[in-house]
């Protein structure tokens, strides 16, 4: 009888170990464009953690405001180069426009051999500008004073000067779409 | 005689933006807690860790702490304070597998290429040592060498006045997963009303929060969106819309 309980329950750990956490699935991600494209975002002050993404694909305009989709963008910049999300101008409703490559995430089942696509926020960067005008944090010193923006109209862009593009080259960061 | 202190700490983050944006709701607070209670210790702090966050509660006078505000990045674990390391590390075999194994079934699986690597260290305030490492699995995020972490039972809760209001601003504090919270483990502002016992009521978002799209059109704003109340470790109030709840001795009287 104790035989029969502890099969069962090694059963039990063993069936609910490969539901939950299905160990035979594995992800990967592929580049679907090799041309570069140009994808317009806007970026959402959604503050829920500290790897929130920002940046979200411009859906359309509303009396002359961005109005962001649901779709992220999980940018991989060129090695040692630092996003536009975490600068200055990482204001609420500034319209960034970014160039570069889009991904596709592979699901493999390693025990049937399938595969199967899913949409990947993954994008790796070339070049990037903020459309003007544009807000930009103005740093207050005073504990007690808010800091507005400032509007600022000077462009500000960014272009990698590389011209090979391998994968390999960018850096995806550790991004959470915290919209949904 | 001492004032009763009305406590706002806003923390650090990884990204400037979020710093300023938790700066200007603390500043937001401060204002109304100033002109709404004349007589009153108001004090804004920023804090980097969970260590700060326990001694700026632990130096107030005992009894006097009537109001405690936390603008902050916030999960079921507790108050998230992260930031980048200097030089990424590679996560042990347990953590990197239970990383991608945890988010197999979200809206972004993660790969074994995104879970090779971890950039960011933890430094908030959470409610034990479990809570720390499901966050940490969650976010493939790194604990070993920071000193600053703090847990909410380091916390003198007899600095807490009689009728107090803690408010956590940041995300998540307060969400219910069923199975993980009816099961393992309750969720940071349902632990911080067991420990705060009869004294006050604790309220938490339940979901993420973003300032700039509250009702009054005030940028810098987090009392709005669905929260949930606990008074003396119990739900008082449910899923219930912010915008428009009252309480005595808050910043929405």
């Amino acid at each position: 009888m104790k035989k029969i309980t502890l099969v069962s329950i090694v059963v039990m750990i063993v069936v609910g170990y490969f539901y939950f956490f299905q160990p035979h699935i594995t992800f990967e991600e592929v580049r679907v464009t090799y041309e570069p494209e140009e994808i317009k975002t806007v970026y959402v002050n959604v503050t829920g953690d500290p790897l929130c993404a920002k940046l979200y694909i411009l859906d359309h305009m509303e009396n002359n405001k961005p109005v962001a989709s649901k779709e992220p963008l999980f940018l991989a910049m060129p090695m040692g180069v630092s996003s536009p999300e975490d600068g200055s101008l990482a204001y609420s409703d500034n319209i960034f426009v970014f160039k570069g490559y889009r991904y596709q995430l592979k699901e493999n089942n390693k025990l049937t051999n399938d595969s199967r696509d899913l949409y990947s926020h993954r994008f790796d960067v070339i070049a990037w500008y903020v459309i003007t005008p544009y807000k930009k944090w103005n740093v207050k010193t005073n504990a007690e004073e808010i800091n507005e923006p400032e509007i600022i109209m000077e462009p500000v862009s960014y272009k990698l000067d590389n011209k090979h593009h391998n994968s390999s080259q960018f850096v995806k960061g550790n991004y959470v779409d915290c919209l949904r | 005689m001492i004032a009763l202190t009305r406590l706002i700490l806003h923390t650090d983050s990884i990204k400037n933006a979020d710093v300023n944006t938790f700066k200007n709701a603390a500043v937001t607070l401060s204002k109304f807690y100033k002109s709404n209670y004349v007589g009153d210790s108001v004090k804004v702090k920023f804090v980097r860790s969970g260590q700060e966050i326990v001694e700026e509660i632990n130096n107030v006078a005992v009894g006097k702490l009537i109001t405690l505000d936390i603008v902050s990045h916030g999960n079921q674990g507790g108050i998230h304070i992260a930031r980048k390391l200097p030089k990424t590390e590679r996560p042990g075999f347990i953590q990197k597998n239970a990383h991608v194994m945890i988010r197999r079934h979200s809206d972004n699986p993660q790969t074994e290429v995104d879970a090779e690597y971890m950039e960011e260290s933890m430094h908030g305030l959470y409610s034990d040592h479990f809570s720390k490492l499901g966050v940490a699995y969650y976010y493939n995020q790194t604990f070993e060498r920071s000193t600053d972490i703090n847990y909410l039972n380091k916390i003198e809760f007899n600095r807490f006045a009689n009728s107090s209001v803690v408010e956590f601003h940041g995300c998540r504090t307060a969400e219910f997963i069923p199975g993980l919270n009816s099961w393992i483990k309750d969720n940071f502002a349902k632990n911080f009303s067991d420990s705060l016992k009869g004294k006050g009521i604790v309220i938490g978002h339940i979901t993420n929060s973003s300032p700039n799209k509250h009702p009054n059109g005030n940028d810098n704003d987090y009392r709005y969106g669905k929260v949930r109340i606990y008074k003396n470790g119990s739900m008082t109030k449910d899923a219930v819309e912010r915008w428009g709840l009252k309480f005595e001795n808050s910043s929405t009287p």
